[in-house]
């Protein structure tokens, strides 16, 4: 075990429509179903659901990378981690006005007392809005 | 014989006709190799994708009652999403595609089974029409950049008229993408899943940590798995359109060389034919003289 702490993870980081990351990292971070869950090298077989937030690579031999994600599975076996991306933007490529404009309408849709609002929807948009915002800023 | 006149302008007509045919086959040359990256890139997903289903499905022990793996000793009912391009001008890319279905719908009506169809193109759907297969599900463009969502909207209605019973099994019939010059018609079990097959020396490495539990894991990463198979034959759909047109373009580039070869050489052989004429016309008018 001594060993794992000072070697680097394996870690991919896949989307359907591309690859997006094949990197050597000492630590990632990811936002699990019910919160962040950071993986160190030497971690158990583990597979999990990816819910909404950042996702983090940090490691000696890279720039941290980060990806604001939405969804995805992630698995680890023997410092071998596979990240399977539902979707994923970086920084440059978030639309902050239009995140900002998302945020207003899902709020607003939430407010309003008309019965055809699909709530649940709308609060998706919401978090997902907020979750934009937020990692852009 | 073809007066000089004649022969000149269909000289002309079908060097046109190669002006265009080489034009099409430049941009198909391009789309297609834009087409032809995004199914590289879809590659890594799918192999980790195939490989952590495969795991799961390994290690879940209770697959019964999990929708999307309802599994019909003898369908009765089969949906088959069709696969094609919304334009021609492709080779006999549509028609193989086409025979195949015809092929997989006669091996299941003799077994007393209904097959019915979701058309994805343009031409599968007039063809669906033509021969009176019937279609409950028709859409247009899907092989022009397909991209994830488009493919979840359709994977959704597949598994919707799936799950609710209306039918026992869906598969997807598509260009499987080879190289430019080939293009297999593949038939696919979309539904129920047929999940991958691992090597024994994975079912070592079995124990997982699986949050928040197996089965639910499993059960939404068999939704996904529907919905990126659809997505990879949308990929490999585009992928073969644009191969097919252009070896079909280039072909008709070759032809149309070959007969201005020809037809020139007719022209040239009329023209000689002409002056000779004249001349011999010239001689015998001087000497009657």
């Amino acid at each position: 075990m001594n060993d794992s702490m000072n070697t680097e993870m394996n870690i991919e980081l896949v989307s359907p429509a591309k690859s997006l990351a094949k990197v050597k990292a000492t630590k990632l971070s990811v936002p699990g179903r019910d919160g962040y869950i950071g993986i160190l090298p030497g971690h158990a077989a583990l597979v999990t659901e990816l819910g909404l937030g950042e996702l983090t690579v940090e490691g000696p031999s890279i720039q941290p990378t980060h990806f604001l994600v939405n969804g995805g599975y992630l698995e680890v076996v023997n410092d071998q981690v596979i990240v399977l991306l539902d979707a994923a933007e970086t920084k440059a490529e978030i639309d902050l006005p239009r995140a900002e404009k998302a945020l207003q309408r899902a709020s607003e849709r939430l407010t309003s007392k008309d019965p055809s609002v699909d709530v649940v929807r709308a609060q998706f948009a919401l978090a997902r809005a907020h979750a934009r915002i937020k990692f852009a800023k | 014989m073809a007066s000089l006149k004649d022969t000149k302008r269909r000289i002309q007509s079908v060097r046109n006709t190669q002006k265009i045919t080489h034009a099409m086959k430049l941009v198909s040359a391009a789309k297609f190799s834009r087409a032809n990256q995004a199914v590289l890139a879809a590659r890594p997903y799918g192999i980790a994708f195939d490989r952590i289903v495969g795991r799961m499905a390994a290690g879940v022990e209770n697959l019964e009652g999990i929708e999307l793996l309802r599994f019909t000793e003898q369908p009765k009912k089969i949906l088959a999403a069709l696969i094609s391009t919304d334009r021609g001008l492709c080779g006999s890319l549509n028609t193989n595609i086409f025979k195949a279905a015809v092929r997989y719908t006669r091996e299941n009506t003799d077994q007393g089974c209904e097959v019915h169809f979701a058309a994805l193109g343009k031409r599968a759907a007039q063809f669906c029409r033509k021969v009176g297969f019937k279609t409950i599900l028709e859409r247009e463009k899907v092989l022009e950049r397909p991209n994830y969502n488009s493919a979840k909207a359709i994977s959704d209605e597949l598994v919707a008229v799936f799950t609710s019973g209306q039918y026992d099994s869906v598969v997807l019939i598509f260009p499987e993408f080879k190289s430019v010059m080939t293009q297999n018609p593949r038939v696919k079990q979309l539904l129920p899943v047929v999940t991958p097959e691992i090597s024994d020396d994975e079912h070592e490495t079995l124990n997982f940590i699986i949050e928040p539990n197996a089965r639910s894991v499993l059960e939404s990463m068999l939704r996904k798995y529907v919905i990126n198979t659809l997505f990879r034959a949308l990929l490999e759909g585009g992928a073969s359109e644009h191969g097919a047109r252009m070896t079909a373009m280039d072909s008709a580039t070759k032809n149309a060389k070959e007969y201005i070869r020809k037809l020139t050489l007719q022209y040239n052989r009329a023209r000689q034919a002409a002056i000779t004429k004249e001349l011999i016309e010239i001689v015998s008018g001087a000497e009657a003289v």
